[in-house]
């Protein structure tokens, strides 16, 4: 193989591979633009998101385990626990 | 995701020239011949767009894992630049062991025109990374 048939098969290969992506970033920023959702923080440190792309149950069931969390918060403030070990999930934020 | 693609683009993309650079300023401050071949004429832009490609492919796995046929896509037009980058490399790596001739004006414009076409399915693993299930 010489260099010219290197260069026209990497050239083909940079084109293709160039105007897939620009078409896959264009649908991608576009299909975006109407997701809304919420992500948190549990203590372990994995990180929950509910969007409004997820199927319903899928949904419930989040909530179910963020209530829960919450519900251990308020126990552990009730029982005066360290607030910094007790709680099972915090730090809920708006995520745009 | 924009400060991802950014910080990407300045600590990455942009980072990963300045040795070639140095060596650049270095020819020349030395009064040697510090043309482009001079400096990537044996294929070095091309590691540093097969390192950029793959860190911007390993930076999709383990994203927020939404629509995974458009990380499908962009991990595999991903994939296609690098393998057209290390054939390249493998060209140019033999022939100059074998001392066959190469012309090195064509191997440079190759590199840079895969260099900054590499750059657009690396943003769009940035992105896919992103995506909210």
């Amino acid at each position: 193989m010489t260099l010219a048939e290197a260069g026209t098969i990497v050239i083909w290969a940079g084109g293709f591979s160039a105007i897939g992506s620009i078409g896959v970033i264009a649908f991608a920023l576009l299909d975006q633009r109407g997701v809304r959702g919420m992500d948190v923080r549990l203590a372990n440190g994995e990180r929950l998101s509910i969007t409004n792309r997820m199927p319903a149950e899928e949904v419930a069931r989040r909530i179910k385990i963020i209530e829960q969390g919450l519900a251990s918060f308020k126990t552990a403030s009730a029982g005066n626990a360290a607030p910094g070990r007790a709680y099972a999930a915090t730090g809920a934020g708006l995520q745009e | 995701m924009a400060v991802k693609i950014v910080r990407w683009l300045i600590f990455g993309a942009i980072i990963s020239l300045l040795p070639l650079a140095f060596t650049f300023g270095d020819l020349a401050l030395r009064g040697r011949p510090h043309r482009l071949v001079d400096v990537i004429g044996n294929g070095e832009l091309l590691v540093v767009v097969w390192v950029l490609s793959a860190s911007a492919l390993g930076e999709m796995f383990g994203g927020k894992g939404g629509r995974p046929i458009l990380h499908i896509l962009a991990g595999g037009l991903t994939l296609v630049v690098i393998v057209a980058a290390a054939l390249l490399f493998a060209f140019v790596a033999e022939a100059k062991a074998g001392t066959q001739p190469v012309n090195e004006d064509l191997l440079v414009n190759l590199s840079v025109i895969l260099y900054v076409v590499s750059l657009f399915p690396c943003v769009g693993c940035l992105i896919c990374s992103e995506l909210e299930p």
